[in-house]
């Protein structure tokens, strides 16, 4: 029972960290972007997530397409035409770190924090 | 009198697999819209009892053949290379722990398993996409996966006390 409790608090406070990582990450920072990859280098930058309309994006990889939709802050594969459909079924990804992989085709899909500084000078 | 035990033990390695097999197919069909596509990994409970019933090297087996035949029935290369590391990674971990854990922190042996197993589909991830970037899920996916091994452990550990007990196999029953 003692070896229980001791492992339920280590996993716990493993646990706790992670959380306090996620969490730490949603504030921390002014604006979400998403960022694509294809086949390992950065293909396009969508800035300012939250504040876009809905837009769908077609990416053609030597592998196959994805068809991206973006709205609000929330990015999501709705078309793909890769055999294990692993990416429609992420869903919508919205929080910062938060990575979609279509392994298929190489396409990554990360959401990222922008800092304030960064965005005061663009805007 | 060996040859018995071996022979009980091929059978339950069999009935095992393809129970296995049955609840990952199950599985896949949820259609889970969640972050990280975090899956719960109930055949694992089918891996940790063929570890405990039949001996660490029935569960590779189990774990082995599952791997091979749910890749050629509903799998591609890419989600078999997906699920190979992830699985050999965490049977490595759970065949090391077992034996330093007594039954009753089996879960303990889960979770780490769990841990094991996202570990390396995230190295697979970041080595197919030829990007570090796939790393940020990180702490998601030991959120799930010391939830979802405390499911699955717990879960095993209830079957090893119950009547399912006295299918285990044990090298003391052959007289040895």
């Amino acid at each position: 029972m003692k070896k229980n409790l001791k492992w339920a608090a280590i996993f716990g406070s493993v646990l706790l960290v992670c959380l306090g990582v996620i969490i730490f990450g949603q504030f921390s920072h002014g604006t979400t972007s998403a960022e694509i990859y294809v086949d390992g280098k950065l293909y396009k930058v969508i800035d300012d997530l939250e504040r876009q309309k809905f837009q769908s994006l077609r990416v053609e990889t030597e592998h196959g397409y994805n068809i991206i939709c973006y709205e609000l802050g929330k990015i999501w594969v709705s078309e793909s035409d890769c055999a294990n459909q692993t990416c429609k079924k992420y869903g919508k990804a919205s929080l910062v770190g938060e990575t979609i992989i279509c392994a298929p085709h190489k396409l990554v899909i990360k959401i990222v924090g922008t800092d304030y500084d960064k965005a005061d000078v663009t805007t | 009198m060996r040859n018995n035990t071996t022979v009980q033990k091929i059978a339950l390695i069999g009935v095992l697999t393809a129970l296995s097999l049955g609840i990952y197919a199950v599985e896949a069909q949820i259609p889970v819209s969640n972050i990280g596509g975090i899956k719960l990994g109930l055949a694992n409970v089918v891996t940790l009892c063929a570890m405990m019933f039949a001996g660490r090297l029935a569960a590779c087996c189990v774990l082995g053949i599952r791997i091979v035949l749910a890749a050629a029935f509903y799998g591609t290369f890419v989600s078999f290379m997906f699920s190979l590391v992830g699985g050999v990674l965490a049977c490595a971990v759970m065949c090391l722990l077992i034996g330093l854990f007594d039954r009753k922190q089996l879960w303990v042996v889960s979770v780490f398993g769990a841990i094991a197993h996202n570990t390396g589909q995230l190295i697979v991830a970041a080595v197919i996409s030829g990007t570090g970037s796939v790393l940020s899920l990180a702490p998601y996916l030991a959120i799930s996966a010391i939830l979802t091994g405390i499911l699955t452990g717990l879960t095993a550990q209830r079957l090893w006390f119950s009547p399912l007990k006295r299918f285990r196999i044990t090298q003391t029953r052959d007289g040895k």
